[in-house]
């Protein structure tokens, strides 16, 4: 195909942004809702669980797209020589901690995964719910890699989303740049303060 | 068969000269000792000269013609100068199709400057790297013709010499691999040498470390004629440095410059005042010796230092920025002022050689089927070069060198092809030359000697020049070059070893170095840039004649004549820049 | 006599495309406005090291001084940069050279940056003009401010810092790097080097072209010559896509 090798790098992109952007926002949000009590965690997890079709579409429209992200970011990502202390500069930090981001929320993902929906619901039959997250959580070890993972994922979203604007031209001149580069590290600040919010209310 | 022609020197004029060849449907082995796209065309800053006649002045063509023979001081080849005046409007308007980044007026047309020596708006730029922008705009063009096939560059190969057949027609040459050092012959139906110029046999002067001269060196050591070799031109304004002397455009002085001193406690603009009707636009010789004057002999200098200052600072600094952007960086940079507030403080330093290879109207040297053009030829500048001359020269040379290479090609009187042995002996010859040069173990270092040398050339055969110091630098010089066999080279290695490419570079400077200063010996009288006080006037009567140098085998000296030119244009005329050129 | 200062330097060497690095130091005598090539110049003329070993003098590549011809690009004291505009004033001694190694190392500091010059290849780095004659039309008029922009554009000089400075630019990589896509488009402002604007565009469409920036923005910081590269990268990016969608639903 022409321009294959184009299309799978946009597609990567697209893939980080629509797909995993989406899915990790309505994540932090569901998850977000046991701020009001955890009777209220488990109502919306429940009406996630009533969604027709769920399997199918987790697999389609979140498992596939984390996997082609992750696995061809990580081949990417290998490909670079990470200079940061050579060159110092700001935005060279950030494309660094991206990449150290990418490999923590990749394997926290999978991690998470594995454990709570595979292991846990699937094949333990755990019911995922409050009672069950609060026992989770409650291990100091496990609590701290929430944290990191947490904040990795959600640093690799938002500081994404600047690449983004200019993977796709949205933003070119040095301002506009700067301006998109401040908005989303707002969003960093705004999302992870939520979801960190979330994280401490299970194990209240 | 293709015609197969060999360009050495990846400048300017040698770029110009392979497009027209591969257009014209040859072949071109172009040989570099830098990527061609580095070579020193690109520090040309200030502009082009072209009548565009632009701006209602109604300049014409005639009058940059006039202008150039005047500035020249009456020694150039008048017809060939017509040539290239009547040439340039088309040259820029393929340079635009090109896509060079010309200034543009705000109506998106090319914009014109002032330069020193003429009284119309006539030259064109692109900022202050014009020669960057036109050297690029041809180093695209022939990498397309790369890419089909036409054009095999050879860079980091070093030209040694020429091959002659036994009918004595230059048929190859031999050239080095700078990196392998292997050294190897090629065969050529016509060569061209655009390898710029000496300004290195100066030591430190405004050219880049490549231009050394050596290529022209090594062919007039094997009967090449040189023209005019005594006309050095010495740009009035460089910043001093001691690796360098950094050039800084007469764009400067053309957007409005200011050149002065303190005298009396008060500015003195003596440009102005000495020249009324050109002021600081004055030709680049008559600056020169107008500032070492009020240095050396009336000590007006900075803090009695041999400096003036060149003030941009009443200039609006964003109509500066557009104009002049590029090099006001680099005297920032190197010198850490920044020119848009305080003056500048400038001394003039060796620019460029209005002398060179002897050439014909079609740039033949006398060696059959051996061309040169650019800097390196003699033809269009004759005792001076008005600023914006040069890239204009570089670039026409080119398109009379490049056709009249494919001429000689296909109807020349080439005699027979170099045979097997005969290059296999040239390239044996050169390779025991090297050999010997790399076992060399003597006390002297090369770049030390190199260094002697310039001092020496600097001191005595720039801006003022007096015979008996010139017998007493020729004397140095000789000197120098008996040193240069006792020269040690330490680097024994057979990988990218420069030292002993240096050495071999170094002795051919030395040898060109003598061919200046005999030829300003010989000279006296006072013409453009070559200016001597115990003749302070022009002599047409024995000199308005081209100093021609050959090559004397036995004493590796220079034998001086004089030749006749082509002046039925114009008559000469005195050249005088305090009052409006008459005609 | 006060003793005059030294300036301190420590060079990788090595001798040539596969031989292994070694380090060698050497003092050069300070005076003002000294720049790192002079240094290496001095040394030339006295390769001696510090500790008064007679050694050969160290390679470079330098033409022009002026910071315009690129030559002399090499990495000194961890930053890719023109070693001639490198004034020693402004340098943390002991100052460190050593070659660019995104690039294969021909000798000392002596780089092979033939790949830049393919890149201008690839990218079809020209404007295709019909020929050097006079076709008795002038060419078009150019707004002026794009003329600007081009001009700044124009002036890269193929020295390499940001291919140097960039991440996604190395021996494992096949990514073209920033100089010769913001030379596309240069090339693609041009009234008549627009014409082949597809043409360029599908080349940085091909594999290691745009699409294989990440983004870390250094190239634009390590520009000797302030070139806005990341600006421009962001504007192909804009072209490429529509390009790409519109190839693929048009055609």
């Amino acid at each position: 195909m022409k321009n294959f090798d184009f299309w799978i790098r946009r597609i990567h992109s697209l893939s980080g942004v629509i797909a995993l952007g989406a899915f990790l926002l309505e994540h932090i949000f569901t998850v977000s809702t046991v701020m009001g009590g955890p009777a209220n965690f488990d109502k919306s997890v429940a009406a996630l669980a009533n969604i027709p079709f769920l399997v199918p579409i987790e697999i389609i429209a979140i498992g596939l797209p984390i996997a082609f992200h992750g696995i061809l970011g990580v081949v990417y990502a290998l490909k670079a020589k990470n200079n940061p202390l050579r060159y110092g500069y700001w935005n060279n930090w950030m494309f660094y901690l991206q990449r150290i981001t990418a490999y923590i929320a990749f394997i926290f993902i999978i991690w998470h995964v594995w454990t709570l929906r595979i292991v846990g619901k699937a094949m333990g039959g755990h019911l995922i719910g409050y009672d069950f997250m609060h026992k989770v959580l409650s291990d100091p070890l496990t609590f701290g890699f929430y944290v990191i993972g947490l904040l990795s994922s959600v640093f690799h979203f938002t500081n994404g989303l600047f690449g983004f604007s200019i993977t796709w031209g949205i933003v070119s001149g040095p301002r506009g740049q700067r301006i998109v580069s401040v908005a989303t590290l707002a969003l960093f600040v705004l999302i992870s303060s939520v979801g960190l919010t979330a994280l401490t209310h299970f194990v209240k | 068969m293709k015609k197969k022609i060999i360009v050495v020197g990846g400048g300017l004029s040698g770029l110009m000269a392979t497009l027209k060849i591969c257009e014209a449907g040859g072949e071109v082995e172009l040989f570099s000792y830098c990527p061609v796209k580095r070579s020193h065309s690109l520090c040309a800053q200030g502009g082009m000269n072209a009548c565009m006649d632009t701006k209602g002045e109604n300049d014409s063509v005639h009058e940059h013609f006039d202008d150039t023979v005047y500035g020249g001081d009456f020694l150039a080849d008048q017809t060939a100068i017509k040539g290239m005046c009547e040439a340039a409007p088309k040259l820029i308007k393929m340079f635009d199709r090109m896509g060079v980044t010309f200034t543009r007026t705000p109506e998106g047309l090319l914009d014109l400057r002032n330069f020193g020596g003429q009284k119309n708006k006539r030259t064109l730029f692109s900022g202050s790297t014009t020669g960057q922008q036109l050297l690029y705009a041809l180093d695209e063009q022939v990498r397309a013709w790369e890419v089909k096939g036409a054009v095999k560059k050879y860079e980091f190969w070093e030209f040694i010499k020429i091959i002659k057949n036994k009918e004595s027609v230059c048929r190859g040459i031999v050239a080095q691999d700078m990196n392998s050092m292997e050294i190897k012959a090629f065969r050529a139906d016509t060569v061209i040498l655009a390898t710029g110029g000496p300004g290195m046999v100066f030591g430190r002067c405004t050219a880049s470390t490549i231009c050394n001269g050596s290529a022209v060196s090594a062919v007039y050591q094997q009967g090449a004629l040189i023209g005019n070799p005594e006309f050095i031109q010495i740009h009035p304004t460089a910043i001093p440095g001691s690796d360098k002397n950094r050039l800084m455009s007469e764009a400067c002085r053309g957007e409005g410059g200011r050149v002065w001193v303190y005298k009396d406690g008060k500015p003195w603009y003596f440009l102005e005042e000495m020249y009324p009707a050109y002021g600081n636009l004055v030709p680049r010789d008559v600056a020169s010796r107008a500032i070492y004057d009020v240095c050396v002999n009336q000590k007006l200098g900075i803090n009695g230092e041999n400096k003036v200052y060149l003030d941009l600072s009443h200039i609006p600094a964003d109509y500066l920025e557009r104009k002049l952007g590029g090099i006001l960086e680099i005297y920032s940079e190197f010198v850490g002022d920044d020119p848009r507030k305080v003056p500048m403080q400038i001394y003039p330093s060796v620019h460029y050689s209005m002398g060179g290879i002897w050439v014909d109207a079609k740039h033949n040297t006398n060696i059959p089927g051996l061309m040169a053009s650019g800097e390196c030829d003699y033809q269009y500048h004759g005792a001076n070069r008005l600023g914006a001359n040069s890239l204009l020269s570089a670039a026409y040379s080119g398109t009379v060198s490049g056709p009249e290479a494919m001429r000689w090609a296909k109807e020349g009187e080439r005699g027979s092809e170099l045979t097997d042995e005969e290059l296999a002996k040239a390239a044996k010859e050169c390779r025991e030359e090297y050999e010997a040069i790399l076992k060399m173990d003597g006390s002297e270092n090369a770049h030390e000697l190199h260094h002697e040398l310039g001092e020496v050339m600097n001191k005595y055969v720039t801006i003022e020049r007096v015979n008996k110091d010139l017998d007493y630098c020729f004397d140095e010089v000789k000197k120098i070059l008996k040193r240069w066999d006792n020269i040690g080279i330490g680097d024994k290695s057979n990988w990218a070893n420069q030292e002993g490419m240096f050495a071999r570079q170094l002795r051919n400077m030395i040898i060109y170095a003598l061919v200046v200063t005999r030829a300003a010996r010989m000279r006296d009288e006072s013409r453009g840039a070559h200016y001597k006080r115990e003749f302070p006037t022009r002599d047409d009567e024995r000199f308005m004649k081209v100093t021609v140098a050959e090559y004397d085998q036995a004493t590796e000296e220079p034998k001086i004549s004089y030749a006749d030119f082509d002046h039925s244009l114009v008559k000469p005329r005195p050249r005088n820049y305090a009052v409006a050129k008459k005609e | 006599m006060a003793e005059t200062k030294k300036v301190h330097f420590i060079i990788e060497r090595q001798d040539g495309p596969n031989s292994q690095p070694y380090t060698e130091e050497f003092e050069v005598d300070y005076r003002p406005a000294l720049n790192v090539v002079a240094s290496l110049m001095e040394i030339q003329k006295n390769p001696v090291t510090k500790d008064g070993k007679k050694t050969t003098a160290v390679v470079w590549e330098c033409n022009c001084l002026e910071k315009v011809c690129g030559a002399c690009m090499m990495v000194i004291n961890g930053k890719a940069q023109q070693a001639c505009a490198a004034l020693i004033d402004h340098l943390e001694q002991p100052i460190r050279l050593s070659a660019s190694r995104t690039f294969p190392v021909v000798r000392d500091l002596m780089i092979d940056r033939s790949v830049m010059f393919e890149s201008l290849k690839r990218i079809h780095g020209w404007v295709d003009v019909d020929g050097t004659w006079e076709v008795h039309n002038d060419a078009p008029r150019q707004n002026p401010k794009t003329a600007t922009t081009a001009y700044e554009i124009s002036r890269c000089m193929t020295c390499g810092c940001c291919m140097d400075a960039c991440p996604n630019v190395n021996r494992g990589s096949e990514f073209i790097g920033p100089a010769p896509i913001a030379q596309a488009h240069l090339f693609n402002l041009h009234p008549i080097g627009e014409y082949q604007k597809e043409e360029r565009l599908d080349a940085l469409m091909e594999k290691g072209g745009l699409a294989s920036c990440g983004n870390s923005q250094n190239c634009v910081q390590a520009c000797p010559k302030d070139i806005k590269l990341t600006e421009y990268i962001a504007k192909l990016n804009r072209d490429t896509n529509k390009q790409a969608l519109k190839s693929l639903f048009n055609k």
